[in-house]
């Protein structure tokens, strides 16, 4: 690589359509051109050294965004655990029918706001739930397979969940023929509704 | 073809360490380095070509990062209020005992976490996953500090379980002498620093 060094400074050569696109941008942002070069060379390589591609990060600020929209908040892992312990053993069913009703309610709201719903929530449950380990969605023979998988979740934790995923698949118009769960592990089969 | 293609580069100065750590990811993922830096540069016009700036997207990669390792998770508002309200009626003191728990938990957790400044730590990102607050401030001055929160949204139960964490939290960071304030919506505390 040719190369020159001044001080502190190494000069690295760049395709000149690039660059054109880069003094486009940079001035639009109204900032000199090799300060914008450096500062956006300094963040990709922070990306990369984050083990992070472009479009999955771009994908994970899209889930963001939109969780920051329908009204997401962070609770703590410990508390949300105390809450769905001590309700489900007082009020189960009303428990059931709050977590079915708010998952109604985000599966319109992904409805509206994703070309792909279905991915939508399968991402969205994936950034915002570490406590799962797999979000799985398959297409075959016109059914739709959602599988979910956590080795953290509860029984009634999973069960929670599920009326939440069935609650939001209901809210876009979609049939569920199959539902099963078991402590830790969600399958469910689903297809449009006619 | 050479020739033509050596007329069309241009250069461009950026610092040496920057450069440095460019080289070292071109080797481990068997890049030439001039082939990496451009890559690189596109990937940051391609996201400024989708109106994103790469500094954002690191940003909010940081705040699910720092998140999930202090363990909380993100659910819909309305849901965790609900199950907060059904909780708190149920059985008011063992709820507020779990959100204390939860709070000293966390603040232990960031004590032993072998960070330089952890309150500092705590306190932004506090501040960060309390996004959905309208008006939030956290001010320490001369060891005394003053919390102001004030949401709307959050139902009576939610606000006082809330404000029981943030007192257990500051605590186990050695705060005392609270002084607080909660209403629906609204939790102020001041406290100062146990002197020792």
């Amino acid at each position: 690589m040719s190369n020159s060094r001044t001080k502190g400074k190494r000069l690295i050569p760049v395709p000149e359509a690039l660059l054109n696109g880069l003094m486009k941008a940079s001035s639009k942002e109204g900032k000199p051109l090799n300060k914008y070069i450096e500062e956006a060379l300094e963040q990709a390589v922070k990306v990369f050294e984050a083990g992070q591609d472009l479009k999955g990060m771009v994908r994970y600020f899209e889930v963001l965004q939109s969780q920051k929209a329908s009204g997401a908040v962070f609770t703590p892992l410990i508390v949300y655990d105390f809450l769905t312990s001590k309700v489900y053993s007082s009020d189960k069913e009303k428990l059931l029918e709050v977590w079915s009703n708010s998952g109604k309610w985000y599966g319109k709201y992904i409805a509206e706001k994703f070309a792909n719903p279905i991915q939508a929530l399968a991402d969205l449950l994936q950034a915002a739930r570490w406590d799962l380990n797999e979000v799985d969605v398959k297409r075959a023979d016109g059914v739709i397979k959602f599988r979910c998988t956590s080795a953290a979740l509860t029984k009634e934790g999973t069960e929670l969940l599920l009326k939440f995923i069935e609650g939001a698949l209901e809210g876009m118009y979609y049939k569920i023929v199959k539902s099963e769960f078991m402590k830790g592990l969600i399958l469910l089969e689903f297809n449009l509704c006619t | 073809m050479e020739k033509n293609r050596k007329a069309r580069r241009k250069t461009f100065a950026a610092r040496q360490d920057l450069i440095e750590r460019a080289s070292e990811l071109s080797k481990q993922k068997g890049y030439t380095l001039y082939g990496f830096v451009n890559e690189l540069l596109m990937l940051a016009f391609e996201a400024e070509e989708m109106g994103v700036s790469l500094r954002i997207l690191l940003d909010e990669r940081r705040l699910l990062k720092a998140a999930k390792e202090a363990s909380f998770i993100l659910g819909l508002e309305n849901l965790w209020y609900e199950m907060a309200d059904i909780a708190y009626n149920k059985a008011k003191r063992s709820s507020l005992k779990s959100w204390s728990e939860a709070g000293q938990w966390l603040a232990k957790s960031y004590l032993s976490s072998g960070t330089k400044d952890p309150f500092s730590v705590f306190k932004r990102d506090l501040e960060a996953f309390t996004w959905s607050a309208s008006e939030f401030e956290f001010e320490e001055v001369n060891g005394n500090i003053s919390i102001r929160i004030i949401s709307p949204r959050f139902s009576e139960a939610y606000t006082f379980m809330f404000a029981a964490f943030l007192v257990s939290s500051l605590e186990t960071f050695g705060f005392t002498g609270f002084n607080n304030d909660v209403s629906r919506g609204t939790i102020r505390l001041r406290a100062h620093r146990k002197k020792s």
